[in-house]
């Protein structure tokens, strides 16, 4: 359905091997996908696999070097310090779990202030959606982002392959959550592909 | 030879009496034309303001302010087990109803047009500005299925003839 470069943050790999990643990647119209857990940089099927590495803790921990996209993961409001760590290491800032239900004008403030690249799972979204949690922290991140406060990018956020949604269906997801056609799509576009830039790959 | 006097005034008079005839006849043929058009324009301009036609023009107006214009969406599906159009359209509904709320999803006009079993293809059709919700909603159609039916969009398509054209281009090249 679409001849956009859609590229896909997160994708949380389980163990599936990297062809069948890239093929069900290709099928949902995704030209990269972040694959978390994966050593090296490969290319298959026309579909780029581009290591990922998330930390959640934002002081200890080990934090690979050389090209991978590194990514600061924060499920609680209490626990969102942006740390002199982070700030250096991390090429963007993954919010979910209680995040996304409350963001809180502190930490809101923050995102703005420091205007740090900001991922989000539509796994986590749909879930909250289709289990009629409240999604106040996510409409206060798409404000920021309308404003043009924060980059925000979304990812599939599947576990297993058979998780992953097509690129169209995340864009039409952003738009029905108060996102205008042009910023969803920059979210799936534009916006992971400087994040992966920044992280060494160049996607094309 | 050059003409004499009398020769050329015979000349010119014959000249202008010839154009002079030649634009009786556009006169005619136009003044011919011109009551055609005003009768049609005039019959027109009745019909116009005939009731009928008002009520029709009415319901034309206000379908477009409705923006009842409808859209096909053409999915493939990925699914384990036996899945027909009652159960697709179900999944559907549910999936548009836990989104967006069951009375939004009943003046949504969803409806699965068509499923081929064997290929997997469906057509859905939809009111226009419902397509993000709709597109949306078949993100959720995972969840709900719990991972059982992965729906693909394909392509949006204006008419159902299209639609099932593009379907069987895709049946065609899949063989």
């Amino acid at each position: 359905m679409s001849a956009l470069t859609l590229v896909d943050v997160a994708f949380m790999g389980d163990g599936s091997s990297p062809e069948e990643i890239a093929r069900t990647a290709r099928l949902m119209g995704f030209k990269a996908v972040a694959v978390d857990g994966l050593k090296d940089y490969l290319r298959i099927d026309g579909v780029s696999l581009i290591p990922r590495h998330t930390f959640t803790d934002p002081i200890k921990g080990t934090i690979p070097k050389g090209n991978v996209l590194r990514v600061f993961r924060c499920v609680d409001p209490e626990a969102f310090k942006l740390t002199n760590k982070v700030m250096t290491y991390a090429h963007a800032v993954e919010l979910g779990g209680k995040m996304l239900g409350k963001l809180g004008r502190k930490n809101a403030r923050k995102l703005a202030n420091t205007s740090v690249p900001v991922i989000i799972r539509a796994s986590e979204v749909y879930d909250a959606l289709v289990r009629g949690r409240s999604l106040s922290g996510l409409a206060t991140l798409l404000k920021l982002y309308e404003a043009g406060k924060i980059m925000l990018s979304m990812g599939s956020g599947s576990r297993v392959v058979k998780e992953v949604r097509h690129g169209i269906t995340l864009i039409a997801i952003l738009t029905t959550l108060g996102l205008s056609e042009a910023k969803a799509l920059v979210a799936l576009t534009t916006n992971p592909k400087t994040l992966m830039e920044r992280a060494g790959y160049a996607i094309k | 030879m050059p003409l004499s006097e009398g020769q050329l005034a015979t000349l010119l008079a014959l000249t202008s009496l010839t154009l002079s005839i030649i634009s009786l006849i556009v006169v005619a043929f136009l003044y011919r034309h011109y009551r055609i058009v005003n009768s049609k324009v005039t019959l027109l301009a009745s019909a116009l303001g005939s009731r009928a036609v008002k009520a029709y023009v009415k319901t034309v107006e206000a379908r477009k302010e409705r923006g009842e214009r409808r859209r096909y969406l053409i999915i493939r599906l990925i699914h384990s087990g036996r899945l027909g159009r009652v159960e697709l359209e179900s999944l559907l509904l549910n999936a548009y109803g836990k989104l967006f709320g069951s009375s939004r999803s009943s003046t949504a006009g969803l409806k699965v047009m068509d499923l081929d079993e064997r290929t997997g293809t469906a057509i859905i059709r939809f009111k226009a500005p419902r397509k993000w919700e709709v597109l949306a909603a078949l993100g959720a159609v995972e969840n709900l299925s719990e991972g059982k039916v992965i729906a693909v969009p394909l392509r949006v398509s204006g008419t159902l003839r299209k639609a099932k054209e593009h379907v069987r281009r895709l049946t065609r090249s899949a063989k």
